[in-house]
């Protein structure tokens, strides 16, 4: 079910809060020896809304008026409030083992014996504040010297990446 | 203001993905876990184990779900005080 936020979505500002671009991400991957992708359950729903806020983003149905307490998918700033989260979650871990987009997470490490330290690393920061994540569509040891899709946020521009090592 | 604009997800199916063969492996709790077919047999017991060690950071409905603190994040709006009601047609 969505609700149509395009008004409210005009009266108020963008947050300026600058977002990942794809392909850097996936340039910074590479050269690493192994990598796991990592999805975070519903991440957005994971992210309260302030309480004088929630009142605004307020939907009617047949008989009740019913009002989200957390943050929706279809709010302008949305996806700038997700990312301000992940940085705070992995602020020790940023440009380390880890990478961030959007609600995708990267851990990549130099080796498999780091792998394991890192992903239990990565673990600890999530469970500290609450997040949680989707098995389906995690990947686990993937070796970065094999070629991988890279789609931009919405596969409009498929392209294939090549490992540049030797 | 259209969907793009709005949030870097909307309308859009595709996530990064490795083109790697991957291989499902059922956990204890009955789920699958994907892992690369180009893991030894050690490192494949290792994510096993690291999955199992911590299962409880993967849900599968949203009732499990706990809330951020709101002290480390919280959605706002900051409406422009100018703004008007307007009726939904």
């Amino acid at each position: 079910m969505g609700v149509d936020y395009t008004d409210l979505n005009k009266v108020f500002p963008n947050d300026a809060y600058p977002l990942p671009s794809t392909d850097r991400l996936v340039d910074r991957a590479i050269g690493n020896q192994i990598l796991s992708f990592l999805d975070a359950y519903s991440g957005y729903n994971q992210i309260p809304m302030a309480i004088s806020d929630m009142i605004k983003i307020v939907f009617k149905t047949k008989d009740t008026n019913y009002f989200y307490k957390a943050m929706r998918f279809g709010l302008k700033n949305s996806g700038a409030t997700y990312k301000r989260l992940m940085d705070k979650v992995f602020s020790h871990l940023m440009g380390k083992c880890v990478k961030v987009y959007v609600d995708d997470m990267i851990v990549k490490s130099p080796s498999h014996l780091n792998h394991f330290k890192d992903l239990v690393e990565v673990f600890v920061a999530l469970r500290k504040h609450n997040l949680r994540l989707n098995l389906e569509k995690c990947v686990f040891g993937v070796m970065s010297k094999i070629f991988w899709d890279s789609c931009s946020p919405c596969g409009r521009s498929k392209q294939t990446l090549k490992s540049a090592g030797p | 203001m259209v969907g793009e604009d709005l949030d870097p997800r909307i309308g859009c199916d595709s996530q990064i993905e490795p083109i790697e063969e991957t291989k499902g492996l059922e956990v204890s709790s009955g789920e699958t876990l994907k892992l690369s077919v180009g893991l030894s047999n050690g490192d494949q017991a290792m994510v096993e184990a690291t999955q199992k060690d911590n299962a409880d950071l993967f849900t599968w409905f949203a009732t499990d779900l706990l809330e951020v603190d709101p002290q480390v994040v919280i959605h706002r709006l900051s409406i422009f005080k100018e703004a008007r009601y307007v009726s939904k047609k």
